[in-house]
């Protein structure tokens, strides 16, 4: 992007939106909050993502978080095809496009 | 041909296995090695009706199914090992008639039993590969703690409405099941495919997924789920691997295991967790009331409201407006509080109970003093005061 007429002291300062990538919850999840399967939210890393689907959703906060704030045992989260977890997964930059996915454990059988 | 072929199959058994033996990665040595094999499920259920019929129908020489449950009309939406005549009669005994019929080659062995930590590693012991087709986390973890401790492959199967999971665990190098969920979700955060449902055909896709890894990996064919978790989306028709690895501090099949033997696993998965689910535990046992209660406050025309969180559908199928409830699903009970009178006795029920739980401990949370659970929901009050209730 060409940007004119601007002293380089204002594109310094200009900060590029944080990146917008899609959330897809499993079905019973977004049933269970009134949300849609894929929610959209602009975050720099996971954290951040899931943090924003928190915000808009209090009980999704709920459900993956410990009152500890760690990610809950069992629910695993995806960036793309690959799990993210910890600490090191929770601060995994994200790209504008990335879709994170939650994925709880389940037992029907 | 002789009736005994040089390569160990029967005449009958070439005719059987005619399309197997045409595909190079099956021929005569796959079939052989599938006839020599030997496959335990456990549960005759939704996920072990469809792997167990293919599996015959493969030529599998062994099959060993693992249930204690009898067929129950609810079950004939998916569980097609079973039929209208087998309702009320062991599933094991259905599931060995159908099974020969399919393909009396096959060996059928069947325990009637619950599987459990006493006798997991004596039933699982001395098979080539497990399917799992059990329909709770208990049995779940059991079963793949038993498989990483015997070095038994685990063909993994899961279902919930539209959505499935698939996976191989437990085969040399790769993941195991805690890799993936290192711990169950409490009680009330994960519903059964009873509360929840699940679309009938489903378990006839992922049971079929979990065959085919099976004779896939008993013939040493194509790239396993072995690493891969799948994810079926039924609604939409999506199919999605995604890429999974052992856990290097897995409590079971990590370097430095924890568990080194088969522990409680009722215990292991209510153990106690902090958050809402566990105000939900302790409101259904300190919170509750049992149907009699409720059969007395009725019949003494004590003054109390009736809620019942269950969802639209169950309330058609059937309810207790006759004695005064009214219906708020789970979901938007937060946004029905108002309609609530936080005086006056509140009864919350649900299906058997751990949304009415659930929904307990949101409401005191929310000032509802006076809210308390049904014990053992609808289900129980119809066992005990309504036979003729329509139930689910």
């Amino acid at each position: 992007m060409r940007i004119s007429g601007r002293s380089s002291e204002s594109v310094e300062g200009i900060q590029p939106p944080p990146p917008t990538v899609s959330i897809r919850l499993p079905a019973a999840l977004a049933e269970r909050v009134g949300s849609a399967t894929v929610a959209s939210v602009e975050a720099k890393d996971v954290h951040g993502a899931l943090a924003a689907l928190g915000r808009a959703y209090p009980e999704v906060a709920q459900l993956l978080y410990t009152p500890e704030g760690t990610i809950r045992p069992f629910v695993n989260i995806f960036l793309g095809d690959r799990a993210v977890s910890g600490d090191a997964g929770a601060t995994e930059t994200v790209r504008h496009g990335d879709e994170l996915r939650i994925v709880p454990s389940i037992a029907g059988g | 041909m002789s009736s005994t072929a040089a390569d160990g199959l029967s005449a009958d058994e070439v005719r059987r296995y005619g399309r197997h033996l045409s595909i190079p990665e099956v021929g005569l040595e796959g079939q052989r090695r599938l006839k020599s094999s030997a496959v335990l499920l456990v549960g005759a259920g939704g996920l072990g009706s469809p792997a167990a019929l293919y599996l015959a129908a493969a030529g599998v020489g062994r099959l060993g199914i693992v249930d204690h449950d009898v067929v129950e009309l609810s079950n004939l939406q998916r569980q097609i090992l079973h039929d209208t005549e087998s309702v009320g009669s062991s599933k094991l005994g259905s599931a060995s008639q159908r099974l020969a019929a399919i393909n009396p080659h096959v060996d059928v062995q069947t325990f009637e039993t619950r599987l459990e930590s006493s006798n997991a590693l004596d039933i699982l012991a001395g098979w080539d590969l497990i399917i799992d087709g059990s329909d709770n986390f208990p049995t779940r973890y059991l079963v793949n703690d038993a498989c990483v401790m015997l070095g038994i492959p685990l063909a993994y199967g899961a279902i919930l409405r539209f959505e499935g999971q698939a996976s191989l665990f437990a085969t040399p190098g790769g993941p195991c099941y805690r890799c993936l969920f290192r711990e169950p979700p409490p009680p009330g955060l994960a519903p059964s495919c009873a509360e929840a449902g699940v679309l009938g055909v489903l378990p006839g896709i992922v049971g079929s997924i979990q065959a085919t890894e099976a004779i896939k990996w008993l013939i040493g064919a194509g790239e396993s789920l072995a690493g891969r978790l799948l994810l079926i989306d039924a609604l939409r028709m999506e199919f999605r691997s995604l890429t999974i690895s052992p856990d290097p501090e897995c409590a079971v099949c990590g370097p430095r295991p924890s568990i080194t033997e088969l522990v409680d696993y009722e215990q292991f998965c209510a153990a106690d967790t902090p958050g809402p689910e566990r105000r939900g535990e302790e409101t259904m046992t300190h919170s509750g009331i049992g149907v009699a209660e409720l059969r007395r406050r009725l019949d003494e025309g004590e003054d109390f409201q009736l809620l019942d969180v269950r969802e639209d559908y169950e309330w058609e199928i059937c309810n207790l407006s006759a004695a005064g409830a009214r219906l708020i699903p789970l979901s938007q009970l937060p946004d029905e509080l108002d309609s609530l009178d936080r005086e006056r006795a509140l009864i919350i029920h649900c299906r058997t109970g751990p949304r009415g739980a659930n929904a307990v401990a949101y409401l005191r949370a929310m000032g509802f003093d006076n809210a308390v659970n049904l014990e053992g929901g609808i289900l129980a009050w119809a066992k005990a005061f309504d036979p003729d209730m329509a139930t689910y």
